[in-house]
């Protein structure tokens, strides 16, 4: 675990010195985005072989967002948790969307690291590193699932 | 095997009906120096062919090994493809089919970019996109019945 933690925190030093947890082992068998929509059973990206919601394909922002609708997601301006209400984070950097974070009751969020593990963390300590900022919140209604 | 050697002496090609067994123990000068002659003569024929596969398997290995260890952080198929060991994989084409299957044999990974790039196929049906054992699975059994196995 204290390997993992330094691992993560090399790569990612926005992170050090931050309360974060590891949730999960590594897995490269899904990303972030299919963790944010509560998937962790496949890999979601909009390029070929790969799952993605039927939507668009491509790999700029307003795609991501088009398929978060297609699951019953709607923009919104708050990233507090609301009760009732799940909650996804995506982040851009100039390349694009680069991660999403889903919103926990416990007002954190969690994140896949790419293909490592899973963790537990405030959504402002993975900004201003390789995953850009966040670019858009986005809701639904909780109860509905992809 | 049939192995036709030159000797400044003696000319002999050693074929299926040739006593092997007389080259345990040579019995002369002559013989010694044959059986020498074919020793160095064999490993002239044979090490450069397997030099060159394990160079490649080497190769492989080495640059699966960099894009492991230097992507597993991203959440992109996209952007890890374009990685330059990952790039290098597909610039060595056809004869990283093999390794590549042989590699998803091991562990599902996200090779199914390089494996596309390369051979021109997706044998992935929609229904397991995204689900990478199925998606190896696939790309095996494409493998087998492609003889790429």
């Amino acid at each position: 675990m204290k390997e993992a933690i330094a691992r993560i925190e090399s790569l990612f030093p926005q992170l050090v010195g931050r309360s974060f947890k590891i949730t999960s082992p590594q897995d490269n068998g899904y990303n972030c985005f299919a963790w944010a929509a509560g998937d962790s059973s496949r890999w979601w990206e909009p390029v070929q072989s790969y799952f993605w919601p039927r939507s668009r394909r491509s790999l700029l922002l307003p795609a991501f967002q088009e398929a978060l609708a297609t699951l019953g997601f709607e923009p919104c301006e708050s990233r507090d948790f609301e009760d009732g209400h799940d909650k996804i984070a995506i982040f851009t950097s100039p390349k694009g969307p680069t991660h999403a974070a889903r919103a926990l009751p416990n007002g954190r969020w969690t994140s896949k690291l790419g293909q490592a593990e899973d963790i537990e963390h405030e959504l402002s300590d993975l900004e201003g590193g390789d995953y850009g900022q966040v670019a858009c919140v986005m809701k639904r209604k909780t109860a509905q699932s992809p | 095997m049939t192995t036709a050697i030159a000797h400044p002496r003696m000319q002999t090609t050693l074929g299926s009906d040739f006593d092997y067994e007389s080259l345990r123990i040579p019995q002369s000068d002559d013989a010694r120096k044959l059986f020498e002659a074919v020793c160095k003569a064999t490993k002239h024929f044979l090490a450069p062919v397997l030099a060159q596969e394990n160079d490649l398997s080497h190769r492989f290995q080495e640059l699966a090994k960099t894009w492991r260890r230097e992507s597993q952080y991203t959440s992109s198929v996209h952007e890890m493809s374009m990685h330059p060991a990952y790039q290098r994989i597909i610039g060595m084409g056809p004869v990283a089919i093999p390794f590549l299957l042989k590699e998803l044999q091991r562990r599902p990974d996200h090779w199914f970019w390089a494996l596309n790039a390369i051979t021109g196929v997706d044998p992935v049906p929609e229904s397991d996109r995204g689900n990478l054992p199925k998606m190896a699975s696939a790309w095996v059994n494409w493998g087998i019945s492609n003889k790429k196995l």
